[in-house]
């Protein structure tokens, strides 16, 4: 009987799981993060730049920025030499920076430790909010809130963490003047005490982003809710922040991510860096409700 | 002249088993007229024949069983006479009509059974040792040998998990009829299966692994005892995507790369519970062949593998009759003989949790408000088996298997374990509406057309279907109901045929012809508030063809040497696409009986593919939704190499050693790939919808697999090692970076031991395997609105999968124990899930609103108490 077989098979076992690889290198080299909203009808942007920082950075020092770097934006192909002015925030070098104007194109470049950044876009045309409607509930109404949801059957773990609680929905409609081209807009409903619970957030519209060109009217409705400790308790009195943006696809991508960055990683659109890098129109109004305002406004 | 009277045993199992009466001969090199003569005198039945003509012919026989006949079969078996039955007590022995000095050789061909079941077997192997030829049974347990030369021939005919049989036969151009008597001890009376050995025959065919049920049932499950594909994770590269639930992933593969079969028809989803246990229940099934990787090219479809399990035909000897329950169902199997000529099978399981808790919960408030709690689960198999033998050359059989999971709750949302806190009236509630299953109708005939010509013909009727409907309300004024279907349904016909041509060539061709027809449709509202709703609703029916043709010979040319190539073109959605996959397995034997090696190299297309919205939380969650090649989605394609070497160093013990190295393109792989579910309803059904979430990919994988199977006595140990790699990486961006897939494991073990001490059985496994890969992030950002100036926190992920989470390890400890009672055998077992009770870490999330960013762990099972009671009538 010949063992030869059998050294050979013990051998390429012994090999291999001693040579088998399952552990991973990770890369923790910080990356730069810049962003710049140029804003039609604004005068040139400040530009943000930052930087990634490791996990176990506390959440209070990621606003450090980065200071050392050289900034330019080039509006309309003139550039324009920014200077920090702290906490990674750049300011155009100029006494009376121009008002960027709907269909200026920029680019954004940012060097730092020998890295460059890059980003570029086109300012749309200016956004006009037409008419904001609001209709609160009537009465406020039991609702269920779920800070966790997380279910498995392989750990038979049903992380439902339930409590109930009341609350006010509110349904707001904005209305716009519509464009027939192709930019996206970004819908936004911000209270001032944002509320959120994992199985309530399904239920809720506060923000929505869609093609301009899709919707059949020009009126975009959202829902918010605002909790109360009781059933009677009346309707609280609050702000709501309405706003309505402008941009293009690009634009969508990052600020879908953006909404969720549990979910989703953000896909901005600066070369060499996170962030994004792009023009926007904006228009917002801010609403006063509760108390006096009790019915449709 | 030694003589071994003939053993004959008469039992009564009772009035409920009927009056079956239980033979068993044996005789070794007797002279037939005084077998025959003993036969008669002790069984009562008239056995008439010619001394003349018998005296000269000596007959060796082994048989237990039920029927008179086949005991007689069996004593004439490889002798130049035939039965001819006048009563049932009353035999006529006639000679054939053969002149040996005209006919120089003849085809050896005949089945091969069980010889307590009387079920053929499938890839058993025959073996002339003096001619150095051999053959392997086919799905009907037939196998020949043209050319063997006329006269007394040895024969040994093995199957793993029976006894060797080694006789000899005549040579004359009749058929015979082989049993082989599967391995067992007795046991103070009682008859115990033995541990047998899970390695098939080392000439069986290449890439093959043949389970006897018997050789899988002796092995512990997870969670769902008695279950094929539960136990199959204890053969080097196959492991389960999860801790207990989730796809078999072979070799890497994704779970819906592997081909299921049942009686040759294909099954899409092959799980119950939510992957908990599978449709494959062991006992059901008399054969069961697994091919990792290069398989023949009989077979195709899928890109990594095939598991083909067959029903059982029905006793053809005995009624029997077998129960069993333990945590999650009951069971049980019958199966009898319904004549001389037919059999029977009947099985059926069902979960049983659903009874004890009960579906539905009337309550009822203080205020006299009324409302019905719902809380039930089920689910079931039904499988039957009709075999019809008009004659030794033909077999007529009706398979059908249907299987269902049905969920159904209503629940508030604040459940628990305090019942009383949420057993009342809900206003704000849940209702989830699941139901999922397989059925399938398969009719088979196959014929011994000559002794050189053997025709399958199978027609076929498989479909999946799955239903999701949800309704979920968290307020008085928002809602959301949706109601989710989705089906593939095959109508299928397959002509094998088999041709002898030589004893060194063994050709098998087929044509195959499928119509399938896949449909999806979803109807959701959701209602922000009473007069604010967005609906969804969709529609989907797609229609696709496949024709099949193949080619495959079983190569001899020489006494070591096994040679499998094959060719299978196949066109797809009226000749869209038509694409040719050559296979080829080589085996050659270094020494006998002890050192084979193997390679094989195989281009595998799959035509369909299983997709899923990964956006959508209220569908798509216990669904397979398989979609069609299409302009969009070609075919994806594999091609694969693998080499391997069985040692057999001495008697118990198997060595294996297999590697492999696989390629594969047009797989979908997720288009974002950190995005997880995060709204109601998805961007919508649409085929073209859904695959804008997904990618074309390729993959890449390599493995090493080394088994151990070590069988003395009463110790077994079953040890495996899977080191392997598989890669994926976006197709159309040649920059794009490989990562580990989904459920990439480098390192995979796993070790059984069991021991029998008299009618008790102890075993203990192990489980440890890498982590699975996950996405850590590497840092956090924060960026502002750019409308409130508020900041934001992100995570920076710049690799998918770059991390892995701890290993994983599990340790069973089962116990079991057989005994008689009540004029039955039973079984009763006792496994102990995770008896370590360590918490294995089987997922991490990160979230990066956190002060400091940690892993927040998600556990596994804790140790959990199972039991099992089997009881086996005859």
């Amino acid at each position: 009987m010949s063992w030869r077989p059998l050294f050979v098979v013990t051998g390429l076992a012994a090999l291999f799981m001693v040579s088998a690889c399952d552990s991973v290198e990770v890369d923790t080299a910080p990356l730069l993060v810049v962003e710049a909203y140029v804003v039609e009808g604004q005068p040139m942007p400040h530009i943000s730049v930052r930087r990634t920082h490791g996990l176990s950075t506390p959440r209070d020092e990621l606003m450090e920025g980065v200071d050392n770097a050289t900034v330019t934006m080039t509006l309309n192909e003139q550039p324009v030499p920014y200077s920090s002015h702290g906490s990674g925030m750049y300011k155009p070098d100029l006494l009376n920076p121009p008002v960027v104007q709907s269909g200026d194109r920029f680019e954004v470049s940012v060097i730092q430790g020998g890295h460059e950044a890059w980003g570029a876009g086109t300012v749309p045309p200016a956004l006009h909010i037409t008419s904001v409607q609001a209709f609160p509930a009537e009465f406020a109404i039991p609702a269920v809130l779920v800070d966790t949801l997380l279910i498995g059957i392989d750990s038979l773990d049903l992380g439902l963490d339930v409590a109930r609680g009341y609350v006010y929905p509110v349904e707001v409609d904005v209305a716009w003047e519509r464009r027939p081209d192709t930019w996206w807009l970004e819908a936004r409903l911000v209270p001032d005490d944002a509320f959120s619970s994992s199985i309530l957030d399904f239920f809720l519209l506060p923000n929505a982003v869609f093609p301009e060109n899709r919707p059949v009217t020009s009126v975009w409705r959202g829902v918010y809710v605002v909790p109360v400790p009781f059933e009677d308790s009346p309707f609280p009195h609050h702000e709501v922040l309405v706003a309505l943006v402008r941009g293009d696809s690009l634009f969508a991508s990052w600020a879908n991510s953006r909404a969720n960055t549990r979910t989703r990683t953000l896909t901005g659109n600066v070369s060499g860096a996170l962030g994004y890098v792009g023009g926007i129109a904006v228009d917002s109004i801010r609403l006063e409700l509760g108390a006096v305002h009790r019915n449709r406004q | 002249m030694s003589r071994i009277p003939i053993i004959f045993l008469l039992c009564l199992l009772g009035a409920r088993m009927g009056h079956a009466q239980s033979l068993r001969v044996e005789v070794r090199d007797l002279p037939l007229t005084e077998a025959l003569s003993s036969f008669t005198v002790q069984s009562g039945v008239d056995v008439v024949f010619s001394r003349t003509h018998v005296q000269a012919f000596r007959t060796t026989c082994s048989y237990e069983g039920s029927s008179t006949r086949d005991a007689l079969l069996c004593l004439i078996t490889g002798l130049p006479f035939r039965l001819q039955e006048i009563s049932s007590t009353q035999f006529v022995l006639i000679p054939l009509q053969t002149d040996p000095a005209r006919i120089r050789s003849h085809i050896l061909g005949g089945f091969v059974s069980d010889l307590s079941s009387g079920e053929t077997l499938n890839g058993a192997h025959i073996l002339v040792p003096e001619l150095g030829a051999g053959s392997i049974t086919n799905e009907a347990g037939y196998f020949a040998l043209p050319g063997v030369p006329t006269g007394r021939r040895r024969i040994v005919a093995s199957f793993v998990g029976y006894e060797r049989l080694d006789t000899l036969i005549a040579v004359d151009g009749q058929t015979v009829h082989l049993a082989l008597r599967p391995t067992t001890l007795n046991v103070n009376g009682v008859v115990i299966e033995a541990i047998p050995s899970l390695r098939a025959d080392l000439d069986s065919t290449p890439g093959l692994v043949a389970l006897p049920p018997n050789s899988l049932r002796s092995l512990p499950g997870t969670l769902g005892a008695d279950d094929v594909l539960e136990t199959l994770r204890w053969l080097p590269g196959i492991e389960r995507a999860g801790e207990a639930t989730g796809g078999l992933m072979i070799r890497g593969s994704g779970p819906d790369q592997n081909l299921y079969l049942i009686d040759g028809v294909p099954i899409y989803h092959p799980w119950h519970a939510f992957s908990l246990v599978s449709t494959f229940q062991t006992g059901t099934f008399k054969d069961i062949l697994v091919y990792r990787g290069a398989f023949p090219a009989e077979y195709g479809g899928r890109l990594s593998s095939v598991l083909d399990a067959e029903l059982r035909d029905g006793g053809r000897s005995a009624p029997r009759v077998v129960a069993g329950i333990n945590m999650l169902h009951a069971r049980f199997l019958i199966e009898s003989p319904v004549t001389t000529k037919s059999s029977f099978m009947l099985s059926g399981r069902r979960s049983y949790v659903d009874k004890i808790i009960g579906q539905e919960h009337p309550v009822r408030d203080d205020a006299g408000r009324r409302d019905t709690l719902r809380t039930g689960y089920y689910f079931y198999d039904w499988s039957a088996k009709y075999t019809y033998r008009p004659d030794d050359k033909s077999s007529l059989s009706i398979s059908h298997y249907s299987g269902r999971d049905v969920l159904d709750l209503r629940l508030p949302f604040d459940v628990s374990l305090d019942f009383d806190s949420f057993l009342q009236p809900a206003d704000l509630f849940f209702e989830i509406d699941q139901d999922w299953g397989n059925r399938m109708t398969g009719i088979r005939f196959q014929r011994l057309m000559s002794d050189k010509w053997f025709m399958t013909t199978t027609l076929y009727d498989s479909r999946y279907r799955a239903t999701e409907n949800a309704f979920v309300r968290p307020t008085r004024t928002a809602s959301v109901q949706s109601r989710y279907s989705v089906s593939v349904a095959d109508l299928g016909a397959k002509l094998d045929v088999d041709w002898y041509a030589s004893i060194t060539h063994q050709l098998r061709a087929g044509l195959q012809l499928v119509q399938r027809r896949f449909t999806s449709d979803i109807d959701a509202t959701i209602y922000y508030s009473s007069d604010f709703s967005d609906p969804l609703s969709e529609s989907v029916v797609s229609d696709a063809g496949e024709v099949t043709l193949y080619v495959q010979d079983l190569w001899r040319p020489g006494t070591r040497w096994r040679i499998l190539p094959g060719l299978r073109v196949g066109m797809f959605g009226g000749g869209r696409y038509v694409r040719a996959a050559p296979r080829l397995n080589v085996q050659f034997t270094v020494v006998p009986d002890r050192l084979v090696i193997r390679g094989g190299a195989s281009t595998q297309v799959q035509y369909v593919q299983r997709i899923q919205d990964r956006l959508a939380f209220l569908y798509d969650l216990v669904s397979s939704r398989w979609v069609p090649a299409s302009d969009d989605l070609p075919p994806s394609r594999s091609f694969q190499v693998t080499a391997g070497v069985e040692h057999r160093p001495f008697r118990g013990l198997s060595l294996t050693a297999d590697t492999y190295i696989r390629a594969s393109r047009n797989v979908l792989l997720p288009d974002e790939q950190f995005r997880t579910r995060d709204g109601l309803l998805g961007p919508g059904i649409d085929v073209s919808t859904l695959l804008a979430q997904y990618e074309k990919g390729e993959e890449r994988s390599a493995g090493l697999e080394l088994g151990l199977d070590y069988h003395s006595g009463r110790w077994r140990v079953l040890a495996s090692y899977t080191g392997s790699a598989t890669l994926n990486r976006l197709l159309d961006n040649p920059n794009a970076d490989w990562h580990p897939a989904r459920f990439h494991t480098p390192r995979n073990a796993s070790v059984v031991v069991q021991t029998a001490a008299g009618s008790w059985t102890f075993g203990a496994s192990t489980i440890w395997r890498s982590g699975y890969p996950i996405t850590v992030p590497v840092g956090r950002f924060v960026i502002e609105d750019p409308v409130t100036g508020t900041p934001a926190y992100a995570l920076y992920q710049p690799e998918f999968n770059n991390g892995r989470l701890p290993p994983y390890f599990r340790t069973d400890v089962q116990v079991g124990w057989q005994f008689s009672a009540f004029n039955a055998d039973w079984k009763a077992g006792i496994d102990l899930f995770n008896v370590s009770m360590r918490r294995n870490v089987i997922g991490q999330t990160f979230n990066p609103d956190d002060v400091v960013i940690r892993a927040r762990d998600r556990r596994g099972l804790p140790i959990i108490p199972l039991f099992d009671l089997e009881v086996l009538l005859r």
